[in-house]
């Protein structure tokens, strides 16, 4: 299989949609999706990421900017030219058995029929539609489908995959299975995948790399874990995680930021601190907090204002004065209306300016 | 407001049956969710309650009154479906008062109403907007909103969260379970999500293939699956699930699964009773951990990592045992990558012990 680096350089693209009135769907994007890599870019709808894929493909061309496949550009190219293998949210079969839906891209250049038979095997093993060749697609779930839509792009050899939410709609065990089967696929075939997703669950576990995109721009481009742990800005911490991050705003007083009723020691760091002002929001995840009925060093004083139990965990949303915060606890006996003591681990603080951009 | 009961009621669709013999009773003033997969006939059960559709057999109780022939609006149920279903060409605010003009309501007290749950549901301020100028999450608001406007003798929530966005979700549960408590009277929640019945229900029923497999409190159901199929489905992730043998070794009783032998010597009075040679063990994910977590009672396993799956804040890691797997849940971010041997340890006194011939359940742990 071939593997190409994808490069976007200052990509910029503006849709026109009026006489007078356009948008600019994304801006001035520099990326690069390495060989045999698998990448994500994940957002909330409207963030651009499928305008993004689209120029990839060429079925969109930039406003401005360039595209590069290793080293050559591609921007003139058409979507064929380029040899992109896409997979949508609906799977597109032709009216005819899985076998010649494979077959159909080599039939296409006519490759000699021998040659046909091999490559449709050898693919359908790795998919695993080998047992549905001679079945009619009507008659297969949106899961197998899917599949055979992977098959028959693979069998071109594309220089890149390019999947636009392709798990939708797809019920959640088969979502599962997909997921699993796309992985192993990429282990296996070592192409470059480049996957747009809203699920930051899909992006997570699948990609080696998330480029998380916000208004027409990548906010963050790291690994998964890195994403989750040191997120840059307010955004990716709340977009990451179920719950997302915990913001809480508070005023830099000598040595502290003060919330009110609490408050946060913050010495070793206060010089750096006083660059950026004296409003400042501190961010910690939810299952990080450490929360006790009974008083504990260093701890502050809550309420309880819902306890919600989800089997394998508890998510207490806590209020300390005008605070409120969510913490996640594995096993706890705390209730709603409960009074308990809380405590924010150093290590896994982060401190954001009050536009929520990260400074610790 | 008032206890909603269904005796034995059937429905037959094109020449199926969707629902079938369903006794079902809805406690006044509770919330009890309908768990069940796509399918599974929740939604029928509503379209039945509300009198949109009439079973071939079977009765509707609204407390001691039959209301089997009564038309859906003498019923005065509050009903929000999956798909918001707002009045396109209505603002907000008329597609949250429709019911109460249907009432014939003073123009006062409905003013009154529309902004007293538009405040509580944090749409105040799209109430002169179209739906379609709405986002996603603020129209399935707007459709609560209506549902919950008028007094009603049962609320209905038809998988209100599905299509919502999954971040708005998370919030969004959280909010309506207070938000209903608020509000009080008799709710009933059809849901295929087993977290959103843990998080929400005070009495869940499992329905599954037009059955009511079992109706409990929540806890109840969750700790006592009354059958294999109850443990699968009521457990996120779905519980894993071994047939195996029961073999003897000294004093010590053990069943087999062929890929492990797990200890079960602390059941034998009930096994003893069935007096069976074949189960199914029933261990849900939550229960296995990785083995550097202390546990009781192990039993340890070295296995292979087939895939990890990362979803919110957890991570569900499929494991290789014998032929099949083995999926444990891990409660933070860690990606275990396919191929990586991993040591898991369970507690034998926590699994969930079922009869191989009947799928009932046998044995169950414990709760601390």
């Amino acid at each position: 299989m071939k593997m190409v680096e994808v490069r976007l350089e200052n990509i910029t693209h503006i849709y026109v949609t009026g006489r007078k009135t356009q948008t600019l769907a994304v801006k001035d994007i520099n990326l690069t999706f390495p060989h045999a890599s698998f990448c994500a870019l994940l957002g909330p709808s409207g963030c651009g990421k499928t305008t993004l894929m689209r120029i990839i493909a060429g079925l969109n061309i930039q406003t401005s900017g360039h595209v590069y496949f290793d080293q050559q550009e591609v921007t003139p190219l058409t979507p064929r030219e380029r040899n992109v293998a896409m997979v949508f949210q609906f799977p597109v079969l032709y009216e005819m058995n899985v076998y010649e839906n494979i077959a159909f891209p080599l039939r296409s250049v006519k490759v000699p029929e021998s040659e046909v038979k091999r490559k449709v095997k050898e693919v359908a093993e790795l998919v695993g539609v080998t047992h549905i060749l001679n079945v009619h697609p009507s008659t297969l779930d949106m899961g197998s489908k899917q599949k055979v839509v992977l098959a028959r792009a693979l069998v071109r050899e594309p220089n890149v995959f390019l999947f636009d939410e392709p798990l939708t709609n797809l019920d959640p065990l088969g979502r599962l299975e997909m997921r699993s089967k796309i992985k192993e696929l990429q282990r296996n075939i070592k192409t470059t995948m480049i996957y747009v997703t809203h699920d930051q669950a899909e992006a997570l576990t699948l990609a080696d790399k998330i480029a998380v995109m916000d208004f027409g721009v990548v906010v963050q481009y790291d690994e998964p874990t890195k994403l989750y742990e040191h997120p840059k800005n307010e955004f990716v911490g709340f977009f990451l995680g179920n719950p997302g991050m915990n913001f809480i705003q508070g005023t830099l007083e000598d040595n502290a930021i003060n919330f009110g009723e609490f408050k946060y020691d913050v010495s070793d760091v206060v010089e750096k601190l006083k660059e950026y002002g004296t409003e400042f929001k501190i961010g910690i995840r939810a299952e990080y907090i450490k929360v006790s009925k009974k008083p504990f060093k260093g701890a502050f004083k809550a309420k309880c204002i819902v306890s919600e139990h989800l089997g394998t965990s508890t998510l207490l949303d806590l209020k300390a004065g005008d605070k409120e915060f969510k913490a996640k606890l594995r096993i706890t006996d705390v209730k709603e209306g409960d009074e308990v003591y809380v405590q924010f681990p150093k290590e896994k603080v982060h401190i954001f300016n009050k536009a929520g951009e990260l400074i610790i | 407001m008032v206890n909603v009961r269904l005796e034995r009621v059937s429905k037959v669709y094109n020449g199926k049956k969707v629902l079938n013999n369903v006794d079902l009773e809805i406690k006044d003033q509770s919330f009890t969710v309908l768990l069940g997969p796509p399918g599974a006939g929740k939604t029928t059960i509503f379209r039945i309650i509300a009198g949109v559709e009439h079973p071939e057999t079977g009765r509707i109780f609204f407390g001691d009154k039959d209301v089997t022939k009564l038309p859906p609006k003498e019923r005065q149920v509050g009903f929000v479906f999956q798909s918001y279903a707002l009045y396109p060409h209505m603002t907000a605010y008329d597609n949250i008062a429709s019911p109460l003009k249907a009432a014939k309501m003073s123009k006062a007290e409905i003013d009154e109403r529309v902004h007293s749950i538009a405040e509580k549901l944090g749409i105040s301020q799209v109430l002169n907007k179209l739906p379609k100028e709405m986002s996603g999450g603020q129209r399935q608001r707007v459709a609560i909103a209506r549902a919950l406007v008028r007094d009603a003798n049962i609320y209905m929530l038809d998988e209100p969260l599905t299509n919502v966005d999954y971040k708005i979700r998370e919030s969004m549960r959280i909010e309506l379970k207070k938000l209903l408590r608020e509000r009080g009277g008799t709710i009933a929640y059809a849901t295929p999500d087993p977290q959103e019945a843990m998080s929400l229900s005070d009495y869940t029923a499992v329905i599954l293939n037009g059955v009511v497999e079992q109706y409990g409190s929540m806890e109840e159901v969750y700790n006592r699956p009354r059958n294999v199929k109850v443990g699968f489905y009521f457990s996120f992730p779905p519980m894993n699930q071994y047939p195996g043998e029961l073999v003897k070794v000294g004093e010590k009783t053990f069943i087999d699964t062929g890929s492990m032998k797990v200890e079960v010597t602390h059941a034998m009075d009930v096994l003893e009773k069935v007096n069976e040679k074949e189960f199914i063990l029933g261990i849900r994910p939550n229960q296995i951990k990785l083995a550097t977590e202390p546990v009781e009672n192990p039993l340890e396993l070295e296995l292979e990592t087939i895939v990890t799956e990362i979803i919110g804040s957890e991570s569900l890691v499929h494991l290789k045992l014998g032929d099949g797997k083995m999926v444990i849940h891990i409660p933070s971010i860690r990606r275990f990558e396919p191929g990586e041997r991993l040591k898991i340890a369970f507690n034998q006194k926590e699994v969930f012990i079922f009869s191989k011939a009947t799928g009932e359940l046998v044995y169950a742990p414990e709760v601390a």
